[in-house]
Parts: structure tokens; C-alpha cells; sequence
């Protein structure tokens, strides 16, 4: 009766042996794959995949050492008519004589996502390209509006009077501050441009290294930086999210209370996301709800440029620094009553790092 | 006391203007040639009689750009001793590890504002004192003729 559960089954299924070679298939993954029965039996399953990272030999030691029978993972099959098939697998291990002696294998369609993902990088990919050539190609007449503007200054100094001499100290100050712009730019299209982002880290070297990045305006503001609890190792980009700790810390200070600033960090383990939700709450002046999704944007600011200088990109970029990490950001605040921001991370290895 | 030559290449001739009037509002004697592109750069290179004692080496240059120049230059036996100072709006760390790859001098943003470039400027003439002033290496045996330190082809 299993046997016909597995063979009727909707879901592509694929029974292997812990060297990968193929067992079984049933009706629906010879169809899927456009191979017979009898061809698939013949192959290994590394054969069917580009790349078969843990497939085999990772998920087959994960299994003994964590005693898990059950396993996830995302893989790319080559049908034979030379088209790709992504799926979700999963694996279920199946012990005789206390060894993994066969792996079933699930492998749930998500071809349709897998594509729209990729169109919606190749469009991301193509918008940071162009804003990293906008933000270089600007850059270039603004040298010369400077450099003229000032050589005006300085050359024509009698001529031009009191007035003109305003006039053009307001267009240097312009464009001082369109150069700021640009760089920002270029920093959040740097931000979505790293590549790798698979390194381990641990989460309380980020934090010293934003804390060295801003070490002289947090002396001179008495800033506490207090941390709670343990912070964990994670994956991803330490500089990067040393980025994001700093931008969070760079707010607190800017935005401060009557108080010095004092920001609280910790990190908490959830449970159903393999994911750490990491807090920065500070006793800032805090902010209306109501902006949330405003504070993340390019350039969005809550005060005139008069009361708190700054370009306003702190935050989006922060925003795309997480996101570049597969995770989420968000706030809670209420104005007088400081801010607390969120972030989740990934952990390293699910069951490993609990501290 | 001689005048220092100097080879700008530079294709936005505002900006060369401004180099211009900075080095003339500067107490340095020189004398200044600008090229407008990279292959003209290399020309005047290649043909002149009085060689540069220094190049201003903008990257982004239509036809050949100012990093392939560079490379040109660094491999050649005859230039590859004259200091070359990238001169440019390009923060690119592409650009500048390949520059600093190929063996450029410095690597410079060119700043805003006229008292910005005089800065900059008089900072790069005292570097290059200092240059001219250490020891002729004419007993250098090899000049650095395979200087392709796996950076890909550009």
C-alpha cells in the first residue's frame, strides 16, 4: 500500500541511497524529469542536479550528528529536454540498523517563484547599476560648478561685491551638500551590490566596529552603549552589519533626548525563522508611528535640514543592508518615549549556537 | 630653478581649466600639457622630446581609459618611471585597487572647490620632490615589464 502512496503520489518523490545513487521513482518525477523509469534508476542523483552542495553528504551527517529525520533544501534540476526545474526537497531520512540506509526525496515545484525571484534581481541588479554611474556621472559637473564658483570668489573678489559674495558662498554650501547626496547614494548602491554575504561573524564584533566608527560623538554626547545578554555568531557581512549598527547608533546619538543617549543591544533567538531578532532601543526623542514606513525611504527625513543636519539615507540604507540578509527591519516608537529598532538575522546553523 | 612638465589628461576641459588656474595661482614653475584623451596621451608620450616629470591621469576617458593608459605606461621601460597620480570623480574601489594594481602613483578625488584643487595640487608637487629627489635608480635591473597582477584584461 506505501509502495502505491509512492507511486501515485502528485509530488515528485525519489527514493536514493546515502551515495546518491536513484532506487526508485514514481510516475510523477519520471514525468517531471522526462525520463523513464528505468533511465532514472540507472543514474545518480548528483547527475541530475549542477550543483549538489549538501544534498548527500552534508544533510547525511547533519542527520547523525542532530538526529533529524526530516530536511529542507532548495536544488535545481536539468530536465532532459534541457529546461530547469526548481524545487523545494524534502528529505526524509530512512534508518535500518541504526544507519541512514535509503533518503526519500519530495521535490515540490517552485519553478514559477524561482523565475520571478530572478527577474526581480535582474531589475534590482540593473537600478543599482544605474545609480552607481548617476551617482559618479553627477559628481562631474559638480566639479566644475565648484571649482568655477569658488575661482569666482577668489579671483573676483572686489568686483562682485558683499552681495555676490553671499551669493556664491550659498552655491558652494549647494554644492557641498549635492556631494553628500551623491556619496549617500553611492553608499546605498554599494550596499546592494556586495556579492557574498555567507560569512560568520560574531554579532558583538559589528557592534565594536560601529562603536569605533562613531567613537567621537559618542564621547562627546556621554553616550552608554549598554549590551544585554549575549550577542550571538551569525551569518552574513560583518562590515555590513556593523553599517546597520552603526546608522541605528548614529540616530540615537543625533536625535537625543534630554538625557544622554543611552542604547540598549540585544539579541533573541526565534525560534521559527532560524533567526536572531536583534533590538537597538535608545531614550531618544522617539518618533509618531504614523512615519514608519517613511523613515526607511531615500532622502526621508522627519525635521528640516536647519534643525538636524543629514542626508537621510541612514535608515534605507540600514533597510537594504538587512534585507541583503534575507531579514526585516522594523521600529516601535512614541515621540518623547525613545525608539526601539528590530532586526533579524540569520543564525549560522539551526540547533548549533544557543548560547 | 627648472619647470616641472606636466602631462594633464583630462577630457572635461572644465576641469582642466581649473587645474590650470590652480597650478598658475600656485608658487610652482611649470609648464602644462593637457591631453583630451588616452590614446593622444600616450602619443605625446611616446613622440616627446622632453619627457613629463609628471602625470594628472583622469580614469574615465573616452577611447582608452586612464587605467589602461596607466598600464601602458608602468610597462613601458622608458616611461614607467615618471610618478602618474590618478586624478578623478571616481570612487569606484574597482578603480582603485586596479589603479593601485598597475602600479599608480596615487589615487586622488579630485575635490570640490578651487581651494580644494589648490590643496590637492600642492600636496601632490610636494610628493613629488620627494620623489625626484631620492636616488636615481639607474642600476634598477628590471623594470617591472610583467606587471599584470592578475587583475583581469581592462
Amino acid at each position: 500500500m506505501l509502495k502505491a502512496a509512492f507511486n501515485n503520489s502528485a509530488i515528485p518523490q525519489l527514493i536514493i541511497d546515502p551515495t546518491g545513487t536513484i532506487l526508485d521513482a514514481n510516475r510523477q518525477a519520471c514525468q517531471t524529469l522526462q525520463q523513464s523509469h528505468d533511465d532514472l534508476i540507472k543514474l545518480n542523483h548528483r547527475s541530475l542536479v549542477d550543483e549538489d552542495p549538501d544534498l548527500i553528504s552534508g544533510l547525511a551527517s547533519k542527520f547523525k550528528r542532530d538526529n533529524i529525520l526530516n530536511w529542507t533544501t532548495e536544488q535545481k534540476y536539468n530536465v532532459d529536454d534541457g529546461s530547469i526545474f526548481w524545487a523545494r526537497v524534502s528529505v526524509t531520512s530512512i534508518h535500518e540498523d541504526g544507519r541512514i540506509s535509503k533518503l526519500l526525496l519530495q521535490l515540490q515545484d517552485i519553478t514559477g517563484l524561482k523565475q520571478s525571484e530572478g527577474d526581480i534581481q535582474r531589475n534590482n541588479d540593473e537600478l543599482e547599476q544605474f545609480v552607481y554611474i548617476a551617482s559618479h556621472d553627477l559628481r562631474e559637473p559638480l566639479t566644475s560648478i565648484a571649482g568655477f564658483a569658488s575661482l569666482l570668489k577668489k579671483r573676483h573678489k572686489d568686483s562682485i561685491g558683499v552681495e555676490g559674495h553671499h551669493f556664491l558662498t550659498e552655491i558652494l554650501d549647494a554644492t557641498k551638500r549635492m556631494e553628500c547626496k551623491i556619496d549617500d547614494l553611492l553608499s546605498f548602491s554599494r550596499a546592494g551590490r556586495v556579492g557574498v554575504i555567507d560569512g560568520v561573524f560574531s554579532l558583538g564584533s559589528a557592534v565594536e566596529e560601529a562603536r569605533r566608527n562613531l567613537a567621537i560623538r559618542i564621547e562627546a554626547t556621554s553616550t552608554v552603549l549598554e549590551i544585554q545578554g549575549n550577542l550571538p555568531t551569525v551569518q552574513g557581512d560583518r562590515s555590513l552589519i556593523a553599517q546597520v549598527f552603526q546608522n541605528l547608533f548614529s540616530n540615537s546619538i543625533k536625535y537625543k533626548g534630554a538625557d544622554p543617549p543611552h542604547i540598549i543591544i540585544k539579541a533573541e533567538p526565534c525560534d521559527d525563522e532560524n533567526c536572531w531578532v536583534i533590538t537597538v532601543r535608545d531614550n531618544g526623542l522617539g518618533f509618531d508611528m504614523h512615519h514608519r514606513d517613511r523613515i526607511f525611504g531615500v532622502f526621508q527625513r522627519l525635521y528640516t535640514i536647519e534643525e538636524y543636519p543629514g542626508t537621510g539615507i541612514g535608515l534605507a540604507i540600514a533597510k537594504k543592508i538587512v534585507e541583503r540578509h534575507h531579514g526585516r527591519i522594523w521600529p516601535t516608537s512614541e515621540p518623547g518615549q525613545g525608539s526601539t529598532f528590530f532586526f533579524t538575522i540569520p543564525r549560522t546553523d539551526v540547533g548549533r549556537d544557543e548560547k | 630653478m627648472t619647470a616641472i612638465n606636466i602631462l594633464l589628461v583630462e577630457d572635461n576641459p572644465h576641469d582642466a581649466i581649473l587645474v590650470r588656474e590652480a597650478l598658475r595661482d600656485s608658487a610652482i614653475a611649470h609648464s602644462l600639457t593637457v591631453a583630451s584623451d588616452g590614446d593622444r596621451a600616450l602619443q605625446i608620450l611616446y613622440s616627446a622630446e622632453v619627457r613629463p616629470h609628471l602625470i594628472l591621469l583622469d580614469i574615465n576617458l573616452p577611447k582608452k581609459s586612464g587605467i589602461e593608459v596607466l598600464k601602458e605606461i608602468k610597462r613601458d621601460r622608458a616611461l614607467c618611471l615618471i610618478p602618474v597620480i590618478m586624478l578623478t570623480n571616481s570612487m569606484s574601489e574597482d578603480d582603485v585597487v586596479k589603479s593601485y594594481g598597475y602600479h599608480c602613483n596615487a589615487y586622488v578625488r579630485k575635490p570640490l572647490g578651487f581651494e580644494g584643487l589648490l590643496e590637492v595640487l600642492s600636496i601632490i608637487m610636494s610628493f613629488w620632490f620627494t620623489y625626484a629627489t631620492l636616488p636615481k635608480q639607474d642600476d634598477m635591473a628590471e623594470p617591472p615589464s610583467s606587471i599584470d597582477p592578475s587583475l583581469g584584461s581592462s
